[in-house]
């Protein structure tokens, strides 16, 4: 299935999501603790090498860290105009950095590897009454519907159209929920029927 | 949590998604154009209630977080819920709860200004409670600032919640969802 992450694989592909995710933990909140503007520099720099260390496409990089960076921007030049470079300078540094760090990570890790890190971090939760077993289920299942949701969705427009409705929020998501939820009720009477316990 | 609440909350997400892929809708006199992604907030609450509606929102951001491109413009990955406008993502999973709490409370008299006040307080409420302290915090301004910069949003988020209504209330005529199992 279509996915953020690059098929190529790097050598930050093969590090396991769960190290990464810590990675990505440590370091935000690393970078919010330190106001030192070496420090500071030296965080980012080190996002910066890691996806060249990787040959991540610098495309692919810009392309998925684009809106964060256009708002850094706005929130730098803001904090410059009232007089405060040195706080501009801090919040730009942190953002980018954990952007930067965010990005790599996103580009560099499958999808059904962040499912299964999701699972592991929920395994906690049996203590509260959750199955981690059925949190990998309902992510698995949201996956396989969004094709099949995206389907419903063009071909419900191309319907209103030849209606004449293509302006109307609601005539489209009107028989998108109906048919939404009577997917839902189909898949639910399935997956009973095959004798899955869910409690 | 029954098979029911997770395929409700499954299928609730990929909507979310697919919501994605709906042009941008201009509406005379609104700066912003108001991308119909944020109606899947109002609308999990609106129609699924409190539970399961608060559920999908988690599927959603999960699958965003876990490096799907289902945010506006392809975009997703763990660094949305870093930066500065990370709480507003997060404010979906309380917007989706407190909308359906709402909308089950008014459920034998729901009509159009209840499913509003439902949306309005949950799908737009919740969503800047959490936004607006998080982008104070992380971009180092005052908590004016970041709530007038957001103010942009607002007028757009109020025709999403008046749409949103009239569809949970002509939902609940054709598919009513709530106090069935």
């Amino acid at each position: 299935m279509f996915e953020i992450s690059l098929d190529r694989v790097t050598w930050l592909h093969r590090v396991p999501a769960g190290v990464k995710l810590a990675v990505l933990a440590l370091a935000g909140a690393a970078v919010f603790l330190v106001a030192d503007h070496r420090v500071l520099g030296g965080f980012v720099a080190v996002a910066l090498l890691l996806p060249l260390s990787a040959r991540l496409p610098v495309r692919a990089v810009a392309r998925q860290s684009l809106p964060a960076a256009i708002l850094i921007a706005l929130l730098a030049g803001f904090h410059v105009l009232t007089s405060e470079p040195d706080t501009a300078i801090e919040v730009s540094a942190r953002l980018a950095t954990v952007i930067l760090l965010a990005v790599t990570l996103t580009l560099t890790t499958r999808v059904s590897a962040m499912v299964e890190a999701i699972e592991t971090a929920a395994r906690p939760l049996r203590l509260v009454g959750v199955d981690p077993a059925k949190v990998g289920l309902t992510l698995s299942l949201a996956i396989r519907f969004i094709p099949v949701l995206f389907a419903l969705v063009s071909e419900i427009r191309e319907a209103q159209k030849a209606r004449g409705l293509e302006g109307s929020v609601v005539a489209v998501v009107m028989p998108l929920l109906v048919r939404t939820l009577k997917m839902a009720d189909d898949l639910a009477d399935a997956i009973a029927a095959r004798g899955y316990d869910a409690e | 949590m029954t098979v029911k609440d997770m395929v409700y909350a499954a299928l609730f997400a990929a909507l979310t998604a697919a919501l994605g892929l709906l042009p941008m809708i201009a509406v005379p006199g609104l700066p912003v154009p108001i991308h119909a992604q944020s109606l899947g907030v109002m609308l999990a609450g609106g129609v699924l209630g409190a539970k399961r509606g608060g559920l999908a929102m988690v599927v959603f951001l999960a699958l965003v977080a876990a490096g799907l491109p289902l945010l506006s413009g392809g975009r997703g990955g763990i660094g949305i819920f870093l930066g500065p406008t990370g709480g507003f993502a997060l404010g979906y999973i309380p917007g989706a709860f407190v909308t359906g709490w709402f909308v089950e409370k008014f459920w034998s008299r729901l009509n159009i200004v209840a499913a509003l006040v439902a949306c309005v307080i949950g799908g737009i409420g919740m969503v800047y409670l959490l936004g607006i302290p998080w982008l104070a915090a992380v971009a180092k301004i005052s908590f004016m600032k970041a709530a007038t910069g957001s103010l942009a949003f607002v007028p757009g988020d109020l025709v999403k919640a008046v749409l949103a209504s009239l569809v949970a209330v002509s939902m609940k005529k054709s598919y009513p969802m709530i106090g069935r199992r």
